[in-house]
């Protein structure tokens, strides 16, 4: 399923909302490798909802181009449509229905029918492990089994790419845990993902490269590897055996306190380590734990969020 | 063609789970058209022009008390029953009370003897009238007038025999009064005529409820932003939500007229004749259809939440089932309220039913009726559209 080079192409691409006073989106341009997971992050009201809507063609293109698979959005909605699916941050589906039977609903509207039907329905059932379940309604599922259930309607269609916005949101961590692993097996057979989530770990887990969006701009495009690296060499995170009071805290300037008992520093130089160590020390505090040199997404992406501008 | 039948499987597989919504739609028109149909019978046989029972108990059987039976009896007012053994007071008291008669006239057994003789203080009444608990004063004066008016008939019978005149001229005050009616009095609809196809159109209408509901419900989960992403087309969702719910509204239209055949006799009342033009029953049962799923379709995309869409297809049912003749028939409704009820889609669908029902009509009798609710339910589900494809 994976092919050579960009599967989806944003050019320039503007939207503005009728009465709004400013761009939704303000001229991004991003692409993303094909069988790759591609993660979109930024606050809420960001943009990346209205760049969804783009991309699924749920919203009509007001400027730039999109193509996904070589298809434009303008020209060639149908091809777009039936190379992708989505699986939405609400939980899209009908309750009073079984699991089996939503899956079979949504197979139908895209025209999946007989045996190839029964092997869709059994394949999505599997990859999010609702075979259990999958004859009892959906309103007496778990959150868990919900968000399972939300997933596998968008594999039903077989899609080449996977749209999936929040897909962990306001569940339990074993529930969490099950549906990354369901993602990463998705990815590994060769479905391209375009990942939206508040949960940055899940992101650094699995995503390929990052894009942040803030404001309409993109304001970071990088492989998520490199943007956990930068601006993190020198950067020491020192976490204490217990926490320090107040003034033997203020003894540690310029420490940047994250809580009691650690704290962020740039170091220059070997030295430096040596010079901090011995202040700790003189402080009262004895180190548990160090990390150098590399930093977690979040801490770059509240960095990056403040950089432009803040909330 | 295959994501047409998903729809439709998918809309009544939800429909089929929606107790409160299948409750609505089957069992309250039947609860209504049994209880209407049995509770009204009376009412509507009486404007029909059913005699009112009358009790006579012959305690004199004199010629004169005789005569005096069959003048009443001659009145095609009044349907007169005799009794033998004369019962007790309170046994007569009891059949009135059970609605058996509406009035009782005990004849007194000196009737003949003394029915030309000035009434004398004291002396006991030629005639005592036993009065039913359920007549209204209006039928007493009126029955207490013919009474009256048959005994002095009698009397003044008697005194020209007596001085050998004859009788007088039975027809002669009949030919002198002509009565006309302002409507069409063979026609009038029975309880069950009125009621069935009345509340069939209410349950038709109906639909808006649960129709409407699991529109904006679709819109709420986020089912149809989903759907939206794939390339099943507006139009087939719409023919997806519409097609089960006419077959529904079909289903409504057997089964109720099924209760007024079969299930209104067995529990007393009168059974509905089927009458009129089968095609044009079927083809009136469409347009009632199409026009209250063009209602609902409005409704659905008109309101943003579950509950303006519940609020909006209630209210509005009622308000056009009150105007329309559905609660209240028309024909006691004044001038000016049948104008405004010439307005209402559930009017027109019932003034079909009742000209096919009542009057043996046939496709040509209710065409005005089926343009009607034809062109209503087309311009409802076009501004439908329209709005769709707006928010859209």
């Amino acid at each position: 399923m994976t092919t050579d080079g960009p599967i989806v192409t944003v050019s320039n691409v503007r939207h503005r909302y009728r009465g709004a006073d400013r761009d939704a989106l303000a001229g991004v341009s991003l692409s993303i490798e094909a069988g790759s997971c591609f993660g979109l992050l930024g606050p809420n009201g960001a943009g990346k909802s209205t760049l969804l809507g783009l991309l699924t063609g749920a919203i009509k293109l007001q400027d730039g181009e999109i193509e996904i698979m070589g298809a434009s959005v303008r020209t060639d909605l149908p091809a777009v449509r039936a190379a992708s699916a989505i699986a939405p941050q609400e939980l899209a589906f009908y309750p009073a229905l079984t699991g089996r039977e939503n899956l079979e609903f949504f197979a139908g509207v895209q025209n999946v029918e007989g045996a190839l039907r029964k092997t869709r329905i059994a394949e999505a059932s599997a990859a999010c492990q609702l075979d259990d379940v999958l004859d009892r309604r959906a309103e007496t599922y778990s959150g868990g089994l919900k968000r399972r259930l939300n997933l596998a309607i968008a594999l039903v269609g077989a899609p080449r790419i996977l749209y999936l916005d929040e897909p962990t949101v306001g569940i339990d961590a074993r529930s969490r845990a099950l549906i990354v692993d369901a993602i990463a097996a998705l990815k590994r057979s060769g479905f391209t993902i375009i990942y939206i989530s508040h949960y940055m770990e899940e992101v650094e887990a699995l995503c390929d490269s990052v894009a942040v969006i803030d404001k309409g701009s993109l304001i970071a495009l990088e492989r998520t590897e490199a943007l956990v690296r930068r601006g993190a060499e020198r950067r020491l995170r020192v976490t204490l055996a217990a926490p320090l009071d107040e003034a033997a805290r203020q003894s540690l300037v310029p420490a940047q306190w994250i809580d009691a008992a650690r704290f962020d520093v740039t170091l220059d130089g070997e030295a430096a380590l040596e010079g901090w160590l011995a202040r700790i020390r003189a402080a009262g505090g004895h180190v548990a734990r160090l990390d150098y040199g590399a930093s977690k997404l979040e801490t770059i992406y509240l960095g990056l969020l403040e950089q432009d501008g803040g909330p | 063609m295959t994501a047409l039948i998903a729809c439709i499987v998918k809309e009544l597989r939800l429909l089929g789970r929606d107790v409160h919504g299948l409750a609505l739609l089957f069992i309250l028109p039947l609860v209504f058209i049994l209880v209407m149909s049995l509770a009204l019978q009376d009412v509507y046989a009486a404007r029909g022009g059913r005699a009112i029972d009358v009790l006579v108990i012959d305690r004199d059987g004199s010629d004169a008390a005789k005569a005096l039976t069959q003048r009443l009896a001659d009145n095609g007012a009044f349907r007169i029953s005799q009794t033998t053994p004369l019962p007790s007071e309170e046994r007569l008291r009891q059949r009135l009370r059970a609605g058996e008669f509406s009035f009782a006239v005990d004849v007194s057994k000196t009737y003949g003897a003394t029915v030309l003789t000035p009434p004398q203080p004291g002396a006991p009444p030629l005639l005592t009238v036993i009065v039913a608990p359920d007549a209204s004063k209006q039928t007493e004066a009126i029955f207490l007038g013919v009474l009256r008016e048959a005994v002095g008939r009698q009397r003044l019978d008697l005194l020209l025999q007596r001085v050998g005149a004859g009788g007088g001229d039975q027809s002669a005050g009949k030919a002198q009064i002509v009565t006309t009616y302002a409507f069409a009095r063979e026609a009038a609809p029975s309880a069950v005529q009125q009621n069935v196809p009345a509340w069939l159109v209410f349950a038709i209408f109906f639909v808006a409820i649960p129709f409407s509901n699991t529109f904006v419900r679709e819109r709420e989960l986020g089912a149809h932003r989903r759907l939206r992403t794939t390339n099943v087309s507006a139009v087939t969702q719409f023919f997806g939500k519409l097609i089960p719910y006419f077959a529904i509204n079909q289903l409504q239209v057997a089964l109720m007229l099924a209760v007024g055949v079969f299930l209104v006799p067995l529990l007393g009342g009168e059974a509905l004749q089927i009458r009129g033009s089968p095609v044009a029953l079927i083809l009136l049962s469409a347009a009632v259809s199409l026009a209250a799923l063009g209602l609902a379709l409005l409704i659905a995309v008109a309101a943003r939440t579950t509950e303006q869409a519940t609020m909006l297809s209630g209210l509005g049912n009622i308000v056009l089932a009150a105007v329309g003749g559905i609660m209240v028939p028309k024909f006691v409704m004044p001038a000016a309220m049948q104008d405004v009820a010439a307005w209402s889609p559930m009017a027109w669908g019932l003034d079909g039913f009742l000209d096919l029902l009542l009057r043996d009509g046939d496709t040509a009798a209710i065409a005005p009726e089926l343009m009607k609710l034809g062109g209503f339910g087309a311009v409802a589900l076009v501004v439908a559209w329209l709005i769709y494809r707006t928010r859209d």
